[in-house]
């Protein structure tokens, strides 16, 4: 069995004369991958998942699921939500579940399995219309986990949940993670896509700007950030000291920028040589969201207050 | 393309839906209810009018309606008035699947969109059927109750009504559940509908028909509803038209392809 999950070629959106959703795309996904789709509101992402699956007509370029092309039938082995949970309002879960089942030829459910799973076995039998929004996006997890897909895919998985509703979902995803499956999420929350993606590609007005792994993406920097009871004490030692490029006040954390020849540890050494006392000192690494922007940066033609005028 | 499968999807979708399981028993109880009455009411409308001369003679011989051979036609014809009432089911079933967007959610989760047409043509048919079984049902009962004649031979004669009937029903609902993929919203296309097949038709082909000269049989609902034409000239008149005709009944069919093939065609250009 091949390990590319999804290859997409050149995967072309024309709306309209004026709108191209997405432009010339490339992407793969190899199988164990969580796969993060990042990028801001309309900038391609739903349109793309729309297009692998079916629902959204191509202009141009290909896609292959498992290496076997794009047939219908090939999207029984992904489980997929879109946007919002979609399921007939006036049937209950366990109904619901039993619809999919057909879509998916799966002759016998194993239904109570899948509603542990999402932790609705208790509310299965009221109709999906009186569930929250948490339980409607638990119970569309629990369907696409139906037919024990290869991938899975979500689409702002957390959009509109409250925090606890949120770390439910990032959870369960985190837990279908270790059940070996691949998974692509399609974000603008940088911070989710840190939390759970192993891989991540950046989209900007439907052109794919950066694609990557995460933990490089995430480097440490040269940066240190230090706290002591004394601030005073502790920025007049280090101004002394060699190697310390730039010194920055924060509310926080005084942060030192440093030469590669400084580490935390070293630098510890050196303040308790000259009986400072640090409560916290850590080399930060850079969060996706500063390297977001700075990407975002780099590939920006036209700033963004030019284009409003 | 697996034709149970896509039968049963749309049972396991609609089972529970109760607007849907009220508007079929209503459905059902029109129909036996209208059989059992309409003799009771012409024979009420007899009363009133005994000294109209035309009139007068029924009062005497009484109106067939129940005899068998005659039945099916008129039972067929009566029953006709119906149709709307599943026609509205099969618009509510597809655009629910739109305002709910669970068609889009069926065809991610592996379903093509030629499957979920054939879902709806599944119900479709089944509906037709259903209602050709109920009215056999109905006419064998009622006209074992009232036919003076009762011998095998004539109870099946005509019975041609009863598949005609099937074909009306069907063909019926292949135009609602195209007029429901096109428009896509369920209010807005049961008032099109109604409009289209109560009034727009109806009286275009009337203009055309008395002020033209020209024929209208190729019309969808003019050849619909003429499949079982009305049956009861024949007890005044010498006009009669006591059978199921051929060309009727291809126009419909020929309609009937041509609304599921634009269904299939609106659904795969469009995106969802």
């Amino acid at each position: 069995m091949s390990d590319t999950i999804l290859k997409i070629e050149q995967l072309t959106k024309r709306f309209s004369k004026r709108i191209l959703a997405v432009d010339e795309l490339d992407l793969e996904v190899t199988r164990g991958q969580v796969f993060g789709l990042l990028g801001p509101n309309g900038s391609g992402k739903t349109t793309t998942l729309g297009m692998i699956l079916g629902v959204v007509s191509k202009t141009k370029g290909s896609y292959s699921w498992f290496g076997k092309g794009d047939d219908y039938r090939l999207r029984k082995n992904i489980g997929a939500i879109l946007e919002q949970p979609n399921f007939y309002p006036f049937l209950s879960a366990r109904q619901n579940l039993m619809v999919h089942s057909r879509i998916k030829d799966v002759r016998k459910p194993d239904l109570d399995g899948l509603l542990r799973l999402v932790g609705l076995l208790d509310r299965s039998d009221d109709p999906f219309k009186t569930y929250s929004l948490g339980m409607k996006q638990r119970l569309a997890i629990a369907s696409a986990m139906m037919a024990d897909p290869e991938v899975l895919i979500f689409d702002e998985p957390t959009n509109g949940l409250d925090p606890l509703g949120i770390a439910e979902i990032r959870q369960l995803i985190l837990d279908i993670r270790d059940m070996d499956k691949t998974i692509v999420i399609a974000s603008h929350l940088l911070d989710e896509v840190q939390k759970v993606c192993s891989h991540f590609a950046v989209l900007r007005r439907g052109k794919k700007i950066y694609s990557g792994g995460v933990q490089e993406a995430l480097q440490a920097t040269n940066t240190i950030a230090i706290g002591s009871d004394n601030v005073d004490v502790l920025k007049n030692v280090l101004s002394g000291c060699q190697g310390i490029l730039h010194i920055e006040d924060r509310p926080d954390f005084i942060h030192v920028d440093v030469s590669n020849a400084w580490t935390a540890s070293a630098l510890n050494t050196y303040l308790v040589e000259h009986k400072v006392a640090v409560h916290f000192i850590q080399q930060k690494t850079s969060s996706l969201e500063e390297k977001f922007l700075e990407i975002l940066r780099e590939n920006e033609t036209v700033s963004p207050i030019a284009q409003l005028k | 393309m697996n034709l149970r499968k896509t039968i049963e999807l749309e049972y396991y979708k609609f089972r529970h839906y109760k607007p849907f399981l009220v508007i079929l028993g209503l459905y059902v109880f029109c129909f036996v209810l209208s059989g059992f009455s309409i003799k009771s009411l012409l024979d009420w409308f007899l009363e009133k009018q005994k000294n109209d001369d035309i009139l007068k003679h029924f009062i005497e011989t009484g109106i067939p309606l129940f005899d068998f051979t005659d039945i099916w036609q008129n039972l067929g014809w009566l029953a006709t008035i119906f149709k709307w009432i599943p026609a509205f089911v099969v618009i509510i079933s597809v655009t629910l699947e739109y305002s709910q967007k669970t068609i889009k959610q069926n065809i991610i989760d592996g379903l093509s969109k030629r499957e979920f047409l054939f879902s709806k043509i599944g119900l479709v048919a089944t509906i037709s059927a259903a209602s050709a079984l109920l009215l056999f049902f109905l006419g064998l009962f009622l006209g074992l109750l009232y036919s003076p004649i009762k011998g095998l031979p004539y109870i099946f004669e005509n019975i041609e009504f009863v598949f005609a009937y099937g074909v009306e029903v069907f063909a019926f609902l292949c135009f609602a559940l195209f007029a429901a993929f096109w428009i896509q919203k369920s209010g807005v296309t049961i008032i099109l509908f109604l409009l289209y097949t109560a009034c727009i038709e109806p009286i275009t082909t009337a203009i055309i028909h008395w002020h033209y000269k020209w024929e209208v049989w190729y019309f969808p609902i003019e050849a619909i509803n003429l499949i079982i034409r009305v049956p009861f000239q024949k007890y005044a008149l010498e006009y009669v038209h006591d059978h199921v005709y051929w060309r009727d009944i291809v126009v419909s069919l020929g309609w009937a392809g041509i609304f599921l093939m634009l269904s299939y065609w609106l659904l795969k250009k469009r995106d969802l």
